[in-house]
């Protein structure tokens, strides 16, 4: 891709967001495709959204991959590693060489060594002076994300922020703090329509979110609504026909 | 339940008996449940990692047996507390698919 195609995708990627935001939107949904134009567009390997909840825990609310690989360590990096340190320090963290990140990151450090990833990103979501949670990139490759990127990066931290905060206020009065809740309960419902699938249909966590995703799109409708309706048992998905 | 004439339950009454039940023993568990919560105050809190495997296994467990989340994450606690383990460890087993309640239910079944 050239620069200039680049700045047209980008471009059009942001555009696309916008629009979103004006029309009504699932907030998972939102967030996957945000993530996963962050991978398409920036030059990095996988990335994802931690939010915070009431605690001050961050929990993954959406990544490019639901593999164990990726999640195990972008929490990792949540309890003790460079986007827990983004998040309280609000500002951008990179490690261009995670081999010479802290040793207090030890465990963050070897997960992500052993599972192939060389440089990490984190982004704060910030509103105003607070911030709620980050934006993770990671790539394979060493060295600095160039600043052209870094500047697309922030732009796309603050899409998701506007995103998960702006959500609800269309038709409801809820306070910030409610708001944080409501995103982070659509992932703790998507895990649970996860369970369901991975049972009923015979496939692992990871194909069952696919599963998921597949029949929210081709059915137009939100991942959270499907999600819903899969763990009332309201939805029964049909058995997936060979591909 | 006693009575003071020989007798049997119709159908409905059954039903009705068993739901009894039902909301009693899940009243009785989630209070010995809290309760247990209290003494073991020096317990793990649960990562966020953890938190997303015990919501999965919630999933496949109201898949299992065909019952409410809420109730399915209920299952779980017990399980965990009856077994001595913590939750996350009862998930995992879940997840892997080293446990499963429906097998459980359908043994007990058989055994009728």
């Amino acid at each position: 891709m050239t620069e200039r195609q680049r700045e047209a995708e980008l471009l059009r990627a942001f555009a696309g967001f916008a629009d979103t935001l004006v029309a009504g939107y699932d907030v998972v949904d939102l967030l996957q495709r945000l993530v996963d134009t962050c991978s398409d567009l920036l030059e990095v390997t996988a990335s994802g959204v931690l939010l915070a909840d009431e605690t001050g825990d961050l929990d993954l609310l959406a990544s490019t991959s639901e593999a164990s690989r990726l999640v195990e360590v972008i929490q990792l990096g949540a309890f003790s590693g460079p986007c827990i340190e983004s998040f309280t320090t609000g500002q951008i963290v990179s490690l261009p060489d995670i081999a010479l990140s802290p040793s207090r990151w030890d465990r963050f450090r070897e997960k992500a060594l052993g599972q192939g990833f060389e440089s990490i990103y984190a982004i704060p979501l910030r509103l105003r002076e607070k911030t709620i949670g980050t934006l993770n990139l990671l790539s394979d490759t060493k060295g600095e994300l160039p600043e052209d990127d870094l500047i697309a990066a922030q732009a796309f931290a603050d899409v998701a922020t506007i995103g998960i905060l702006h959500q609800r206020t269309l038709h409801e009065s809820e306070t910030i703090r409610e708001q944080l809740q409501t995103a982070l309960n659509s992932r703790i419902t998507i895990e649970q329509a996860k369970g369901v699938i991975a049972q009923l249909h015979h496939v692992s966590i990871d194909e069952a979110f696919t599963v998921i995703r597949e029949y929210a799109r081709s059915h137009q409708q939100g991942i959270t609504t499907v999600a819903d309706a899969i763990v009332d048992r309201t939805l029964v998905l049909p058995p997936r026909t060979a591909e | 339940m006693y009575s003071r004439h020989p007798m049997t339950l119709d159908r409905a009454q059954t039903r009705q008996a068993a739901s009894l039940a039902d909301l009693v023993g899940r009243h009785v568990l989630k209070r010995a449940l809290l309760r247990s919560a209290v003494d073991a105050v020096d317990e793990v809190p649960e990562s966020p990692f953890s938190r997303r495997l015990i919501h999965q296994a919630t999933g496949m467990v109201l898949a299992q047996l065909n019952i409410s989340a809420e109730d399915a994450r209920l299952v779980i606690q017990g399980h965990a507390f009856a077994t001595g383990r913590t939750m996350m460890q009862v998930s995992e087993e879940i997840v892997s698919g080293r446990l499963d309640f429906s097998a459980d239910e359908r043994a007990a079944e058989d055994l009728r």
